[in-house]
């Protein structure tokens, strides 16, 4: 009689269609014994996962970016030992419970010799136990939560975590800037937070006295001129933003113009550390410290220059340390895969024993290596300041932290 | 009591509720007519901004053109969603139209996002960048041949001091962060130039006002108040806005058909009025507003314009309509104003009280508590007087 | 039986997706525990189940009471908190020392400060895995270590220390290996009560203040509290755990029918957890089913009509709704804690507002009022999210439809809620009121049901048949 059930017939269909996992299409393939086989065919397939949408999809946009940009040039030059290169990118929406989702259905596509990502350290750990029962390498290129390596076996990063960053930036307030007192402003999620603590923690221990906290959430800033007058009635010597660069940008132009306070240093952590905050907070920006892995300077590697002129070349705009960092790590695994196959059990283990400067692989940010944990102690944190709109090296650009 | 910090608060309240005030017409008008929960307004605001950076930063319009363009386009999207999304619904359920309004949010949200996922700002400061040449002759004073004061990359922005005579075009440079910033003057066909925000909005309308403010430290600290323009401007345009629009709603005959259809839209129709004409122009007026809220947000903050931007404050605002009485254009400025002083206030003096009430708090941060207090606020006044401040019983069931 | 009959029969639909469910669910260990649709199928299947209980329990309050409830999520979340939380909480660390390194204990300034005494042990240490150990006793002890390895020079010093025993932890924290008393089949089903005895109880205190509000006034107050809860999740760390959410992880994730993940019998426990969750949504169907043709169910049904007629007619209008509220926080408190150990990681972020709002999509689209709409809203929209997760992947694409080896074809992630707002748009376009509305045009009621109602002498009946 109607036609209209035969809707929800079709829907229930597309539901279930929506079911099967690629797992049947890969041939039940899995890897062959010699180890050096791709799964299926011809292929190499390696998985992306970032925040595309979402509170922090600028983020994601950049990380995808960069992938594209890497799986173009491998595949130009002939892929991974003559095989194409594939990437799946996938999207977490910054959510954990998206981020267990997405992890599920990775793990469970053979295909797949390995993940880059996820992006925000609350992902990174959501993910992590599904990749660590599967047997799965997540290699994140952005996370800094402290326990995110040391807890799996499976995951590992390339750049420092929180704990040796809050240091760096407690000591480096206190000897490089003469902080009496410090505000933390810091984002109310994962990477924010656990780095406000630590830094907190920290700050307890040398003796630098805390004036106040102001936590906020990135999509709901609310009025970033209000935040600035609460941190400056705490009346601190230096502000550290642990935070990313769109909420750092507002407050600084804000306690610079707003406000016209400007005996105050802004010292950011390296969530801070992009182009857009220049962009953003313009001449305002001037003279903000972040502390960052790695930056694009006239000193750079060869390998840095290169992939900057082919992001500019392929997208018109510079790339921000995500963006190379994930440029990174898929290099990293390529080389993996070139050397003992994209079986995951191996890759693990190539990865695990890249433990020294000349086991790692030198990349773009420099050289990435392991400790026990899966942690990158190759890279350490350094601070550059924006001077004429340009991050260069601070003076100095690094205090002793033992 | 510092009394800097004190008046630096109550203008970031008076500057935040401007705001809200000016999205909450949208959501009340709306409201009134067709008992529209509208969730896509937030978008509309956002896509105002957008627009506005749009508009400014890419096709280098001043800023008297922005405005009305952007209203224009915002009108435009009004009358499209109304059209589009809702006029088909009109005689459905309510919550058939809400579930249309929060996927046209989604909708616009996801669009705004496949064109830009990144931050935008409108900028401070007006910059120059260096085109082509590797180097380019620089001079230290217009028009004399004076010697190269700087070498500049083609990538290099700088904010540009004054403009030469035609020829030349004056570009400060720091040299070192903290120094005086020197000036260049380059080939005007050598640089392109982005214009900023006008300067004058950065200015204090009172100068530099200094309240003492001593504390255990410092005895004789002072703080410094000064009021920008811009907030000033926020104010006025709100307030100029909200007027305007309480004529056209009272004294024009739109305004009248409106709120004949807001109390009665079949008696409306009878009488000659074209219900869904005045349905269509009550979403462009709602429209328009929340692309001036949209611009007065890019031009107060400065930036944070994205894709998700319109969420939140849309749900306050909405909050702000409902706590005000929803359907009253005074409601929607009392609740807005309030809202804003609640998140304001307590973001500025939450630690400070509870600390000092409760001592053993002090490690606490409280501040990050000042949207949950606006609700609360909302809600405290919401179940004492269930229309509304301004609202009376039986008002929404028109 | 005539096929809309039975597309009308909310049974016939428990029916359907409960085969379907075991269709397409995990095998049983005879059969080796595998799946028609992989672990990523069950897994959809899985949230699609727990998003119905949400779907079944929402719709007490809008589909049978006829309130907009925008604040559902408040319940998801604190159901799970309310597991989570109870599960790490009562963890028990274990008696015997642990040797930790020095270097990971972390002492204040004023710590440092006290006087060295090794005789003051034995140090009690907290553990923070975001910087280390905080020290809670045995402080002088702690000081003296310190000094005793600055001055013996070891290399890498290490220290015994107890893990501290009460009860007040930083949620979310590991602190050890060890057992707790909801660890057991029997004591997860209490922990998943007590949640659900939370959450009903936050529902009756949340309905009290706002019982006189009716319509949007009634939506936006809930989305008030919800936002408000969010807040507080977010900020609470010590309860919540704050920005980073709890954890469960092997120790903590109970055993489920003497399966136990932590020892490799993930698959087994993922079967028992399947089928706990299937039982959930039953019961939570036959109770909802109950409660609608209970006189409670009609007292609910002329709130929704005219709540001043029901009140007319002798309908104790603030019980009814209360219970309503009770109710429906009872099934969301259940299956958000269900939810906490799908998810394994439970934070702020469920409790967010759009959170409610894709709940109350699910409702509206399955068709208002009914439980089978809820039924097929959860399985549609959330089945369909994930299907655009399928189809964002061009290899998956490829491989499913046997496209060209090349094919790039794929729907960019950042379109999929583009396309989950266009379906929402079209289909309120198309049809208003839901795929499968409440009895509507023909579908009235008969006449011999009608006479029936008459007969019944049901409060309902008097101000029902002018439902304006």
């Amino acid at each position: 009689m109607n036609r209209w059930y035969l809707a929800p017939l079709m829907a229930l269909g597309l539901t279930l269609c929506g079911c099967p996992t690629p797992t049947d299409s890969g041939g039940g393939g899995g890897t062959t014994p010699d180890g050096g086989g791709a799964p299926s065919g011809e292929t190499l397939r390696i998985a992306v996962a970032g925040p595309l949408t979402g509170d922090s999809a600028d983020i994601g946009a950049s990380i995808k970016k960069a992938a594209q940009l890497w799986e173009k040039q491998t595949n130009a030059e002939g892929g991974i030992g003559g095989k194409k290169v594939e990437l799946s990118i996938e999207d977490d929406k910054g959510l954990p419970n998206e981020a267990t989702n997405v992890a599920t259905k990775i793990a469970s596509d053979e295909g797949i010799a390995l993940v880059v990502g996820h992006f925000n350290s609350s992902c990174t750990k959501a993910a992590r136990a599904t990749y660590e029962r599967t047997g799965i390498v997540e290699f994140t290129p952005g996370s800094t939560n402290v326990t995110i390596c040391k807890e799996s076996p499976w995951t590992f990063r390339n750049l420092y975590h929180d704990g040796t960053q809050g240091i760096f930036m407690a000591r480096y307030a206190q000897k490089a800037l003469g902080a009496k007192s410090v505000s933390l402003v810091y984002e109310k999620d994962e990477y924010g937070t656990g780095l406000k603590e630590s830094v907190a923690a920290e700050c307890a221990e040398i003796g630098l006295t805390i004036a106040g906290e102001a936590g906020y959430q990135r999509g709901r800033l609310g009025d970033p001129k209000q935040l600035a007058t609460t941190v400056q009635g705490q009346k601190p010597d230096v502000i550290i933003i642990c935070g990313l660069y769109s909420g750092a940008a507002l407050l600084t132009k804000a306690i610079r113009n707003d406000l016209n306070w400007t005996d105050v240093k802004i010292f950011g952590s390296d969530g801070v550390m992009n182009g857009a905050l220049v962009d953003t907070a313009g001449e305002t920006a001037e003279g903000i410290m972040v502390v960052t892995p790695f930056f694009f300077s006239d000193s750079a590697s060869d390998e840095a220059k290169a992939f900057r002129e082919a992001f500019r070349k392929e997208y018109g705009s510079d790339p921000d340390t995500w963006a190379a960092l994930t440029y990174d790590a898929l290099g990293m695994a390529a080389k993996g895969i070139a050397e003992v196959g994209a079986d995951r059990k191996a890759l693990r283990d190539w990865l695990a024993g890249c433990t020294s400067k000349d086991k790692g692989y030198t990349g773009v940010t420099g050289v990435t290596y392991f400790d026990e944990n899966g942690d990158c102690p190759g890279k350490p944190p350094m601070v550059v300041v924006v001077n004429n709109g340009e991050f260069q090296a601070a003076d100095p650009p690094s205090v002793p932290v033992d | 009591m510092d009394w800097g910090y004190f008046l630096k608060t109550l203008c970031n309240a008076l500057s935040e509720g401007s705001v809200y005030a000016l999205i909450a017409v949208g959501y009340t008008m709306v409201y009134g007519i067709i008992k529209l929960i509208n969730f896509a307004h937030g978008e509309v605001y956002m896509i105002g901004a957008m627009t506005s950076v749009w508009l400014f930063v890419g096709h280098q319009l001043p800023l008297v053109v922005v405005v009305p363009l952007c209203m224009l386009i915002c009108a435009a999207l009004g009358l499209f969603l109304d059209t589009v999304a809702y006029k088909p619904l009109r005689g459905s359920t309510r919550l058939a139209a809400l579930i249309t309004a929060i996927g046209m949010s989604l909708i616009l949200q996801g669009i705004v996002q496949l064109i830009t996922p990144n931050f935008h700002a409108l900028p401070v400061d007006t910059t120059a960048t260096v085109l082509g040449q590797d180097k380019v002759e620089a001079l230290a004073e217009p028009r004399a041949g004076a010697e190269v004061v700087a070498k500049l990359r083609p990538d290099q922005t700088r904010p540009i001091t004054e403009a030469g005579d035609g020829a030349f075009v004056g570009v400060s440079w720091r040299l070192k962060p903290g120094t005086d910033p020197v000036t260049v003057w380059l080939p005007r066909e050598a640089v392109r130039i982005e214009r900023g925000l006008p300067e004058v909005l950065d200015r204090s309308v009172v100068g530099e006002v200094e309240f003492s403010a001593p504390s255990e430290d410092d005895p004789a600290g002072v703080s410094v108040f000064r009021l920008p323009f811009k907030d000033v401007l926020t104010w006025i345009t709100a307030l100029a806005m909200m007027g305007g629009l309480h004529l056209l709603v009272q004294r024009t005959k739109i305004g009248k058909a409106m709120r004949a259809c807001a109390l009665d839209q079949t008696t409306a129709a009878l009488m000659g009025v074209n219900v869904n004409r005045v349905i269509a122009f009550t979403f462009m007026v709602g429209s328009a507003m929340a692309a001036v809220a949209g611009i007065l947000y890019s031009i107060k903050v400065g930036g944070g314009i994205y894709f998700r931007m319109g969420y939140y404050p849309g749900v306050i605002a909405f909050a702000a309509a409902v706590l005000g009485g929803i359907g009253h254009l005074k409601g929607a400025l009392l609740g807005a104003m309030l809202l804003g002083f609640a998140s304001s206030f307590w973001q500025g003096y939450a630690n400070w009280g509870f600390h000092s009430l409760v001592p053993s708090s002090t490690t606490k941060d409280f501040s990050p508590y000042s949207f949950a207090f606006c609700f609360l606020v909302m809600i405290v006044v919401i179940v004492f007087r269930p229309y509304g401040l301004l609202g009376r019983a039986g008002a929404d069931r028109a | 039986m005539k096929l809309t009959t039975l597309l009308r029969s909310d049974w016939a639909w428990l029916a359907l997706f409960a085969l379907l469910f075991v269709l397409f669910g995990p095998l049983p260990p005879a059969m080796g525990l595998g799946s028609v649709v992989g672990d990523f199928g069950v897994q959809v299947l899985l949230t699609i189940m727990i998003y119905m209980i949400f779907g079944i329990g929402l719709n007490i309050v809008i589909g049978y009471t006829g309130l907009l409830d925008l604040g559902y999520a408040s319940f998801m979340a604190m159901g799970a908190i309310v597991v989570a939380a109870g599960l790490v909480l009562t963890q028990q660390p274990p008696t015997d020392p642990l040797t930790v390194p020095l270097g990971d204990l972390r002492l204040t300034q004023e710590q440092r400060a006290l006087e060295a005494n090794s005789g003051a042990g034995p140090i009690v240490v907290q553990y923070r895995p975001d910087w280390g150990y905080d020290v809670v006793g045995g402080v002088p002890a702690a000081v003296a270590a310190l000094q005793r390895a600055e001055e013996s020079g070891e290399a890498e010093p290490t220290v015994q220390v107890m893990p501290y025993a009460g009860l007040v932890l930083p949620v979310g924290q590991k602190i050890a290996k060890g057992t707790h008393p909801f660890g057991s089949t029997g004591g997860f089903l209490v922990l998943l009560l007590i949640a659900g005895l939370v959450c009903a109880a936050f529902g009756v205190l949340r309905g009290i203040p706002t019982l006189r509000l009716t319509g949007d006034y009634y939506a936006i107050v809930t989305l008030g509290i919800a936002e408000i809860v969010y807040i507080t999740i977010q900020n609470e760390g010590w309860l919540t755990g704050g920005a980073y959410g709890i954890k469960l992880d092997g120790e903590t994730i109970p055993q489920l029918f003497g399966a136990d993940p932590s020892v490799g019998q993930g698959k087994i426990w993922l079967f028992n957890f399947y089928y706990l969750v299937l039982a959930a949504l039953v019961l939570a169907f036959v109770f909802c089913k109950r409660l609608e043709q209970s006189r409670l169910g009609r007292s609910w049904a002329a709130i929704k009509a005219d709540e001043v007629a029901a009140m007319a007619s002798g309908i104790d209008v603030k019980q009814a709704k209360l219970l309503a509220f009770l109710a429906s926080g009872f099934l969301g408190g259940v299956g958000g804690g269900l939810y906490a150990l799908k998810l394994t990681t439970v934070t702020h972020a469920q409790a967010e507002v759009f959170e409610s709002i894709i709940v109350v999509c699910f409702l509206v689209f399955g068709g208002m009022g009914t439980i089978r709409g809820a039924l097929l809203g959860a399985a549609m929209l959330q089945g369909l999210a994930e299907f655009l997760r399928l189809l964002a992947d061009p290899y998956w694409v490829r491989e499913t439809f046997h496209l060209a080896a090349d094919s790039e074809l794929s729907i960019p992630n950042e379109a999929r809620m583009l396309i989950y707002g266009l379906m929402l748009v079209l289909l309120m376009r198309f049809r208003p009121q839901g795929l499968l509305p409440p009895r509507a045009g023909s579908d009235a009621p008969s006449d011999a049901e009608q006479a029936a109602w008459r007969a019944a002498d049901s409060p309902l009946f008097k101000v029902g048949s002018e439902t304006a």
